[in-house]
């Protein structure tokens, strides 16, 4: 018997990430609507935290955790270590996210933040966990492509430690370096670390799937990886040491080409695409790296120029922009696929099997994408402007976007398995 | 080439040109083979059982002059269409108000395919009415592709070159659809699976063993191989999971997908072309 490939694991390590997400999208882009005034404020303030928190772990990492455990065995072509572990990572990210973003939105309740952070760090460890002991580390399996996945796996555990240390200097303050600035490389971290690198790592293994194509150019990705990684350490440890943002740019500098390596591999992969139709999940994608590619030159104006919508503008673009519009587009690239596999599995018969697509509404995400120009134009122009009626419009559209995303995904988590018989009849049949 | 009634003028002419000559020599209403615009409108429709019909001539004499220019006749029983002798009842019953008449000669003679707006006329004809082709030989195609869309028809030879053929629109006629909707995609048990692939035999399957390949190379092998599937061939696939990404890419064109899950990692596939 051949040993593990990579099999799908269990539902119950994948559903419910992709379940909790679409909630918590959901309410963010509500909360967001109501704080919109603090897109015009300073962004050290409590409700600004519960804000970028319930994006970057109660919407991005659960969702990317429930991809990350459903593609690891496909990227790893092993099968998850563990589905348990994977449920019990759930537990804690979710208590913790919501422990944490309860705590900053009602001015930094010091047990809150405390539990919520060694929570998420408990999430956090159990997750690196499955990832080290999926991967197989032999010398001849172990390409670039999978050093993305590992190390972004350990800087949202950097990032996620520096954070715990940051809600207990709030508390019990014993930095003796700027909390802000400490706040700064904590963000970072986060930011190139974990999300950048993990969408790099994931991107590259499934966009060429996706696109039916292959690229050889696997020295564009060493160079992206080493750019990232340089850019970022040499970020965090210059400002942390040195106090002094002098080389900020820099550093800039070198992520941005760490990213326009990894931009030009996915080039090459779309150039040699045997997939001729351009699907709007793709619009998605092209997009995402728009707002990406802008939030570099948004970070350029950060550090010359201070006015405060600067900040927010970049923190826009980079969560909203960037980061959901990858989501938006690649959750229906991915779930129908899961959902799919576990409802058809052992079921077989004479009619004929729905595909993946028929389990959600396809026309949504074409309007899903207008709604997200739509919003993104009117948040640009607001927070530039700083226009509160603008900004609320932009959030509001959201809150659209929001309601289409979440039914279209319960749709697809609640479909029943039925075979049709190629007519409009439907009916269902079980083996 | 191997070629048996059911094959396509279509694939004939691309294979030896000089087909078109050949079997329109064989009799006068062939002749029309030569028509270039009418070559293109019937002749990746019609089969060569169909043509011999057409023509009035038989598949012997087709294959005494096609196989000179390289055709291996294989024999394969012919399915039997022939006008039947009794009109049907809706027939007798529909008063000639109901029926549509489209006299569609003088649109051939200029060169046009009259598809389109047969297709159109058709849809405006209400239920329980019927449209009318007049031409000069059966419009076998026709009659096929609408009959798969539970269309009756009738058709009644008036003179030697002049046939009506009658498509009646019952009660409860299913809308009608430009094309079957794309591919069929059937997860069968090993029995079912294991007939299926009993209906082919050995020279009409093409075998590929992707589970060596490393991603995405299996798709793109099996996508590579399919446009050279001709359509009586199979291609017969072994493979170590569903390929739910290539499914989704072929969704939409016309083939017949079966899959039989052996094992975890174990998945046989067989792919051909819809009937």
């Amino acid at each position: 018997m051949n040993p593990a490939i990579g099999n799908t694991p269990k539902e119950y390590a994948v559903v419910p990430f992709y379940a909790t997400a679409a909630v918590v999208f959901f309410i963010f882009t509500l909360l967001m609507f109501i704080a919109a005034p603090q897109f015009a404020a300073h962004y050290f303030h409590g409700k600004t935290l519960a804000l970028v928190h319930t994006a970057a772990l109660g919407w991005a990492t659960m969702i990317i955790f429930g991809a990350a455990y459903q593609l690891l065995p496909v990227i790893f072509e092993r099968n998850l270590y563990s589905s348990i572990l994977a449920l019990a990572s759930y537990f804690f990210l979710l208590a913790g996210s919501i422990l944490l973003i309860f705590s900053f939105w009602y001015f930094f309740l010091s047990w809150g933040m405390i539990s919520g952070g060694i929570s998420v760090i408990v999430a956090v460890l159990l997750y690196c966990f499955n990832v080290f002991k999926t991967a197989d580390f032999k010398k001849n399996k172990l390409n670039i492509q999978n050093y993305f996945i590992i190390s972004s796996a350990l800087y949202l555990l950097i990032t996620c430690t520096i954070g715990l240390l940051l809600v207990i200097n709030l508390a019990y303050p014993f930095f003796n370096i700027s909390h802000l600035e400490i706040l700064k490389l904590h963000a970072h971290l986060g930011i190139v670390g974990w999300f950048l690198q993990l969408i790099t790592g994931i991107s590259v293994r499934l966009v060429p799937m996706f696109l039916l194509s292959k690229s050889n150019k696997s020295h564009l990705l060493s160079l992206s990886f080493i750019f990232q990684n340089v850019g970022i350490l040499g970020f965090t440890l210059d400002r942390y040491f040195t106090g002094s943002p002098a080389r900020s740019t820099l550093y800039l500098i070198l992520v941005g080409v760490g990213i326009f390596y990894w931009l030009f591999y996915l080039r090459d992969t779309y150039k040699n695409r045997l997939k001729r139709k351009v699907e709007v999940q793709m619009k998605f994608a092209f997009i995402s790296f728009g707002f990406l590619i802008a939030s570099l030159f948004v970070a350029l104006l950060i550090l010359n120029f201070s006015d405060i919508q600067w900040s927010t503008l970049y923190g826009t673009f980079i969560f909203l922009g960037w980061i959901s519009a990858i989501i938006l587009g690649k959750t229906f690239k991915t779930l129908p696929f899961i959902i799919w596999n576990t409802r058809y599995k052992t079921l077989h018969g004479k009619m004929k099997l729905p595909m993946p697509k028929d389990l959600y509404i396809e026309q949504w995400i074409h309007y899903q994408y207008k709604l997200f120009v739509a919003a993104m134009l009117l948040l640009t122009i607001g927070i530039v402007s700083n226009i509160l009626l603008i900004i609320k419009a932009g959030l509001f559209l959201w809150i659209l976007i929001a309601t289409l995303y979440i039914i279209n995904i319960f749709k697809i988590l609640f479909h029943k398995k039925q075979l049709t018989d190629g007519t409009s009849n439907n009916r269902s049949t079980l083996p | 080439m191997r070629i048996n009634a059911k094959t396509k003028i279509s694939e004939l002419v691309r294979y030896n040109k000089d087909s078109i000559e050949a079997i329109a020599s064989l009799s006068k209403p062939l002749r029309k083979l030569k028509n270039p615009v009418l070559r293109k409108v019937m002749a990746s429709r019609v089969t060569l059982a169909e043509a011999a019909k057409i023509g009035k001539s038989s598949m012997e004499e087709f294959a005494v002059v096609l196989k000179p220019l390289g055709f291996i006749f294989e024999e394969k029983k012919t399915e039997a269409q022939q006008t039947k002798e009794i009109p049907p009842t809706w027939l007798d019953n529909l008063s000639k108000d109901k029926i549509d008449f489209f006299d569609v000669r003088s649109h051939i003679e200029e060169g046009n395919d009259p598809l389109k707006e047969i297709m159109q006329r058709f849809k405006k004809v209400k239920n329980g009415e019927a449209l009318c082709i007049i031409n000069s030989f059966i419009p076998t195609p026709l009659v096929r592709r609408l009959e798969k869309n539970n269309v009756l028809s009738y058709t009644e030879k008036i003179e030697s070159e002049v046939f009506y053929t009658y498509f009646f629109k019952a009660e409860e006629s299913k809308p009608l659809t430009e094309k079957q909707e794309g591919a069929h995609v059937i997860k069968n048990s090993k029995e079912d699976f294991e007939n299926i692939f009993a209906q082919f035999d050995s020279s009409q399957i093409k075998t590929l063993d992707v589970r060596h390949l490393e991603m995405p190379m299996p798709m793109q092998t099996i996508l590579k191989a399919l446009p050279d599937l001709a359509n009586n061939e199979v291609l017969y696939i072994h493979h170590k999971r569903i390929p739910i990404y290539l499914l989704e890419e072929i969704a939409d064109r016309d083939f017949t997908v079966h899959l039989l899950q052996l094992d975890e990692d174990n998945v046989k596939m067989l792919i051909y072309h819809k009937k």
